[in-house]
């Protein structure tokens, strides 16, 4: 159905405000309503911006040494059961506290790794948002955009960093998804207005590189640039007189193809040792926050990695025991990555993510209890690396976590910090329909100067 | 052998004003001497009651309740482990906050200051088990040991590994011989509680890695062993299983979770958490299931007898005990309630 979607909608769609041409117009009988829905949806893009910005693009590229991963928990993880719990009140729960490498900090007795590693992230305590709903809040949450004030389909935030900041080499992908949740059209936002080119290259997870990808060879890449050649021949002559961009978007997703056969062992993540392995955890999301670390060490600029499918952070029922299980997983992978993206020097350009989409009640009420509902009035993630300062701790809640004491933290203004960490202005506009599009919505946010 | 369960008219309820939501039940006992029940709740303090207490008009609840107070404090985290010496003198509890805690019974209360506090576990303090002479104390602990105590002075006595996961809870059998533990991991260990050598390890399975929005829970939850010794009774996430204490054989399973509780002086058996099924077990009929032409064990059946009654308690409702005298049947409920049923 996605892809079926994608390609219609990527068909239908002209860039420059014209007819498209490339189908018969009975398949141009869709609203503006359900051209958005499905265009906002992972997976789905429009045919974009294509080469217009080509010459900026490999301008971008030569000087683009930054990186970013971001380990999405889907679901909104707890607050209380991550980075600011409460210990000893009511609504504390049972999980208590440990001492991180901050005097006076305390996490979750479950992360003690993340808790050692305090020191060298920045913590944000004091999330404030708005919409409690896991499609909105995780879209909001991934592009800076409401779905319900869409004028374009908003990208994913990695995939304008994938247009702001392409991979340095042209034969490595410059966004990669790893690992997929199956919540949801909205939930993991596509490349929207920008276009195929700009899609994450979708990979299965559990440490598993793009499917069905032929293992790499010389024969391999002579039998495909064999194809290449004839679907080319066809290609051009089907292409004349129509709409160049959205030829030339559908061309994007073969010439990746070949860029992958040409990368040889990228996603080969078998090839690292069996201690590496053991370090991250044996958990999906431990394989692949290594791949993620092979990938960035690799050239590969941006990477988002799902923490399980099914918003497994969404612990609204039976939440306390299973609790422990997803948070000692991710400590232990989180970790692992934190340390080797340290020890391996690549933390002064990785900016590190960790987030979900909300938080979760004080109440300890949940849909048959004991469980959290969902809570956007003040909630934590944290960040880190990419030459941001180190050790912070930014905003608070109060004694019982029932309210946000200090310094409101809004998703704008979180996502202001993202583009200026990356050397990339949040506010800045790209047209699309005749529309200036700025990265961050209507243009809200401020960065949080504290942590440069 | 009982054969009718009455619905008691009096609700048991607590609270503590905190409007963090409802005080959900985890494990309940009833005191061997005096008419008081105990329970662990979400909180870091045990729930007790009068079990003569007056009902009384609560706020938000169509029946008044008999109110409990709550005692035996924690300083943090949750009482996740209970139990009551069997001679009635001593409270223990266990707690998320790794300790593990003794309790004077006095004046038809728990002393307000613990007896005696020890650092118990590298986790959360999962059960607590007095020996059926009241001789020794056990834990099972979320660093997946077992630890046997000095009752009086906490002292540590012994520890054993053997789980590779959380364990979740132990019993010894009611002649004293037998130590068992449960884990997460799936695995039920049978221990001879004189030297506490491993008699016995059975797979109960269901272990699973807790994936997604709403997994089963993992492994073995709670544990009963019948009033004969014969029968260990273990309740996991998707199921409930009997098994024969003395080969470790599967002799019935049904599809219960979470809870089970057996009689102590006939072969009544209760078992499942937001549906609990209580059964006048014929064990003549408790068999290993039969083997299939290739040798492999099939399907084992369900739990012989006769069903006494079927209870909805809703969603996630733990806490499951019969009194010693084997004449009530106390259930615990996620909304911050016990509701008790005469046995006769």
């Amino acid at each position: 159905m996605k892809s079926n979607s994608t390609d219609c909608l990527s068909r239908l769609q002209p860039a420059d405000g014209t007819d498209a041409d490339c189908c018969p117009s009975h398949e141009h009988a869709f609203s503006r309503r359900a051209l958005l829905q499905g265009a906002v949806a992972g997976g789905a893009a429009f045919g974009g911006f294509g080469r217009l910005f080509a010459a900026d693009q490999a301008a971008a590229a030569k000087k683009n040494d930054k990186r970013v991963i971001l380990v999405f928990m889907s679901g909104g993880p707890s607050q209380f059961e991550t980075w600011d719990p409460k210990p000893g009140q009511p609504t504390g729960g049972p999980h208590i506290s440990i001492p991180t490498s901050i005097s006076g900090v305390h996490f979750d007795e479950y992360m003690p790794n993340v808790a050692r590693l305090a020191n060298r992230m920045i913590t944000v305590r004091s999330m404030t948002s708005s919409n409690g709903d896991h499609d909105q809040g995780g879209y909001i949450a991934q592009t800076a955009y409401n779905p319900s004030t869409l004028v374009a389909p908003a990208p994913h935030w990695l995939s304008i960093c994938a247009h702001e900041r392409p991979s340095a080499d042209s034969g490595m992908p410059s966004y990669v998804m790893l690992g997929r949740d199956n919540f949801g059209s909205l939930h993991v936002p596509g490349a929207g207005y920008l276009g195929a080119k700009y899609q994450a290259l979708q990979c299965p997870g559990g440490g598993a590189g793009p499917q069905d990808l032929p293992k790499p060879s010389d024969d391999e890449i002579a039998a495909f640039e064999q194809r290449e050649m004839l679907r080319r021949s066809f290609s051009d002559s089907f292409g004349n007189g129509r709409n160049g961009r959205l030829i030339e978007s559908h061309d994007a997703g073969f010439a990746q193809v070949g860029n992958l056969l040409r990368s040889g062992d990228l996603f080969d993540v078998e090839q690292e040792s069996q201690s590496d392995f053991d370090r991250y955890g044996d958990s999906q999301l431990g394989r692949d926050c290594l791949l993620a670390r092979r990938l960035i060490q690799r050239g590969v600029p941006f990477v988002r990695v799902q923490h399980q499918s099914g918003l497994a952070w969404d612990k609204h029922r039976r939440a306390f025991q299973s609790q422990r299980w997803i948070t000692s997983e991710f400590d232990t992978a989180v970790g692992a990555l934190i340390d080797d993206l340290i020890d391996r020097g690549l933390w002064t350009n990785t900016l590190l993510v960790l987030m979900g989409e909300f938080g979760r009640t004080p109440e300890i009420l949940g849909q048959g209890q004991p469980g959290r509902n969902h809570w956007t009035k003040c909630w934590s993630l944290s960040f880190g690396g990419c030459g941001l300062k180190e050790g912070l701790v930014i905003g608070s809640t109060n004694e019982d976590g029932t309210e946000l004491k200090d310094r409101p933290v809004t998703i704008h203004d979180l996502f202001c910090t993202f583009y200026k960490t990356l050397g990339i202005n949040p506010h800045k506009e790209l047209e699309f329909e005749n529309r200036p599009i700025p990265f961050v919505e209507d243009k809200l946010g401020k960065p949080l100067e504290e942590v440069f | 052998m009982p054969d009718k369960l009455t619905k008691v008219d009096k609700l048991f309820f607590v609270d503590d004003g905190a409007k963090r939501g409802p005080m959900t039940m985890f494990r309940v006992r009833f005191h061997p001497t005096e008419p008081k029940m105990l329970a662990l709740c979400v909180d870091r303090r045990v729930a007790v009651w009068d079990l003569n207490g007056e009902p009384q008009e609560v706020k938000n609840k169509k029946e008044k309740c008999v109110i409990g107070e709550l005692l035996c404090p924690h300083e943090i985290g949750w009482v996740r482990g209970l139990d009551v010496h069997p001679q009635g003198e001593y409270v223990a509890t266990g707690g998320s906050d790794r300790t593990l805690r003794l309790w004077k019974w006095t004046a038809g209360r728990p002393s307000e200051k613990p007896l005696a506090t020890a650092k118990a576990h590298d986790g959360w303090v999962e059960a607590v088990a007095y020996s059926p002479d009241g001789s020794r104390l056990a834990t099972a602990g979320a660093d997946s040991l077992v630890k046997i105590w000095d009752p009086v002075s906490l002292k540590p006595i012994q520890a054993f590994s053997g789980h590779s996961k959380y364990a979740s809870d132990l019993t010894f059998s009611p002649d004293g011989k037998l130590l068992i533990s449960g884990a997460e991991d799936g695995t039920v260990i049978v221990r001879d509680a004189a030297d506490y050598s491993e008699v016995r390890r059975i797979e109960f399975g269901g272990a699973n890695e807790q994936f997604g929005q709403q997994p089963r829970h993992s492994g073995a939850h709670r544990l009963a062993v019948s009033h004969d010794n014969r029968w260990l009774a273990v309740a996991g996430g998707e199921k409930l299983d009997v098994y024969d204490l003395a080969s470790g054989e599967i002799v019935a399973s049904e599809r219960l979770r979470m809870d089970v509780a057996f009689h102590p002086g006939a072969q009544l058996l209760a078992g499942g958490d937001n549906e609990t099924k209580v059964w006048a077990c014929d064990v003549q009929k408790f068999a290993p299931p039969e083997k299939d032409k290739d040798g492999r064990s099939k399907t084992p059946g369900t739990i012989s007898g006769k069903l006494l009654t079927s209870i909805k308690r809703g969603d996630w409702s733990l806490g499951l005990r019969f009194s010693h005298d084997g004449k009530q049947l106390a259930l615990g409920k996620a909304d911050g309630t016990v509701v008790i049923y005469d046995v006769a």
